[in-house]
């Protein structure tokens, strides 16, 4: 009797929804696509970062948010403190459930496509990116996650904002990131979202893996795995370049040094 | 052109990369300190993790070490005997500083400590310099060592050892404690500690600046030489491409540092090694007074 009476009511709801917009990209049957323009960001000798272009369809009615992250794994820094007149290291923090990249593009700010539940839940803008991250500290645990979001944020490696997502005719969209240099290595997943009326209707990902070759690798390897032997080959290669520079230099040295004055000696 | 540093894990601009490394060269030749504690911001102003930093500098100054002390030994600036005691001492005194870091450490406030004990020594031995270097150019330089006060009390000490390169009779302790305490302060401060044993060489060994400057880069040679591969087993923060990219720079720099070194008398040294070091000192006491632009820091350092 009671479930009969709430049937209505739940129908109303999901009317409601459905009026107001959410779920009807899902309803026309037709989910966002997503094709990038490389697979693989190849890390070389002269490597100076790299661009990402993402493209696909969504239906037009809908928002567009594209996601480029990585699993999220634990990092220590150090956190700088006053003591008396300085400035200085006064400890360190851990932080737990950090990407190493978190980019965001989109069709309109975050903010404006998605409630931060939504973007909590979907790990999408700041309220996605915070909700993820734990410190281990007893210090005041909000304002060391936004010193940490806004170090990264400068250090290029975290945007939350969005934008940069261009619309086409027949539902194209397309956007283009770029990728700093200094981002690890890795595999890291590009996530497109089709958004309507607050929420995440239709999600389609590729995955991206960043990868040291040739020479970088070999380097790489070399010094993590074989380190001693590592450490000898970097000293020899310095001998080598600073006695090999002596040799070149020292002929004119010494001659200009019998031509020349004598240097007080003791 | 930009090379990318595999174990920094970040592009660089080769001509910023090998000016650096000239920059830094010049002045280990001309004043004979390692360069390390310049070396070391330099490269964490240009983006490198200050870890990779340190490790692959002292990397970077073997280099510049060899060719300093080649290019000092062919002008017969390198006093072999002072340098192997000062070498024994240096590396006992590493071996006390390690403990000495741990100990501070576990205490708290390392940073505090070293910090402040840098800024003072810098300071203070810039002051010294500054004023030791001025004297001499009105007494002249032999007057001034007969006059050192440091030289006079080691010279008390046992063991009266002629070291006739340098043209001075002092206790053989003296060199080797004066390596201890530079091996002591090599590990409480992460640097090769040349800036601190070019003036206590020439304040109380009375060493003339010409052998101090080359005596010095042939200890530095070997304590860098054994830093590197510690820290490559130990730390994997070695990064080969920014140290030989480092040392293209530095082994041209060194030359021409040893080349205006031989151009400029002692007194004239010691005046500009006192410049560089109290500006150094100035430089580090304002970075403990301004508020950070970060609060939260990638590890590294002492």
């Amino acid at each position: 009797m009671r479930r009969a009476r709430a049937a209505p009511l739940v129908l109303a709801v999901a009317l409601a929804h459905a009026a107001w917009g959410g779920g009807l990209c899902a309803a026309e049957g037709k989910g966002i696509t997503l094709t990038v323009d490389k697979p693989e960001i190849r890390i070389t000798s002269g490597f100076h970062g790299d661009f990402l272009r993402a493209a696909g369809t969504a239906p037009a009615d809908c928002g567009v948010i594209l996601r480029l992250t990585s699993a999220r794994g634990g990092e220590t820094l150090d956190v700088k403190g006053k003591r008396g007149l300085f400035w200085l290291t006064v400890g360190k923090v851990r932080f737990e459930g950090a990407p190493r990249v978190y980019m965001l593009r989109s069709t309109r700010p975050v903010e404006a496509l998605l409630q931060p539940q939504e973007q909590a839940r979907e790990d999408l803008g700041i309220f996605g990116l915070r909700s993820a991250l734990r410190v281990q500290s007893h210090g005041d645990s909000d304002l060391l996650i936004s010193e940490f979001l806004r170090l990264k944020r400068d250090r290029g490696l975290y945007g939350w904002t969005g934008g940069g997502v261009a619309r086409g005719p027949e539902g194209k969209y397309e956007a283009e990131f770029s990728w700093p240099a200094h981002a690890p290595s890795g595999t890291y997943t590009l996530t497109a979202f089709a958004v309507k009326g607050g929420g995440v209707t239709s999600s389609a990902s590729s995955t991206i893996l960043v990868r040291k070759v040739g020479l970088e690798a070999w380097i790489s390897r070399l010094g993590e795995r074989h380190g001693v032997l590592y450490g000898v080959l970097a000293v020899l290669i310095a001998l080598a370049a600073g006695v090999a520079a002596g040799a070149v230099f020292g002929g004119s040295f010494r001659k200009e040094k019998k031509a020349g004055p004598g240097r007080e000696s003791a | 052109m930009d090379i990318f540093l595999p174990v920094a894990g970040t592009s660089i601009n080769a001509a910023v990369l090998v000016g650096a490394g000239v920059l830094v060269g010049f002045l280990s030749g001309l004043l004979g300190v390692g360069g390390g504690f310049l070396l070391t911001p330099l490269l964490i102003m240009l983006g490198i993790d200050p870890l990779v930093a340190a490790a692959s500098g002292t990397n970077a100054i073997v280099g510049a070490s060899a060719s300093g002390t080649m290019a000092h030994l062919k002008a017969r600036n390198v006093d072999l005997k002072m340098g192997t005691f000062m070498l024994v001492g240096g590396v006992v005194g590493g071996g006390a500083g390690t403990l000495l870091v741990r100990a501070l450490r576990r205490a708290g406030n390392a940073d505090v400590v070293i910090v402040l004990c840098y800024v003072t020594l810098l300071a203070v031995m810039g002051v010294v310099l500054f004023v030791e270097g001025l004297a001499s150019q009105v007494k002249g330089e032999a007057e001034v060592r007969a006059e050192s006060r440091g030289y006079r009390l080691l010279q008390r000490l046992p063991f009266s050892t002629s070291f006739p390169a340098s043209g001075v009779t002092t206790s053989a302790l003296a060199p080797v404690v004066l390596g201890f305490l530079v091996g002591v302060l090599a590990a409480l401060l992460g640097v090769g500690g040349g800036f601190f044993l070019i003036p206590a060489m020439a304040y109380f060994l009375a060493m003339p600046m010409g052998l101090v400057v080359g005596t010095s880069l042939f200890q530095m040679l070997f304590t860098s030489a054994a830093v590197t591969i510690m820290q490559a087993a130990v730390n994997h923060s070695v990064d080969a491409f920014l140290a030989v990219g480092l040392l293209l720079g530095a082994s041209v720099g060194a030359q021409g540092g040893a080349r205006v070194a031989r151009g400029l008398k002692g007194d004239q040294l010691k005046v500009v090694l006192a410049l560089l070091l109290l500006a150094l000192s100035v430089k580090m006491f304002d970075d403990l007074l301004v508020l950070p632009r970060h609060f939260l820091a990638v590890g590294g350092g002492p």
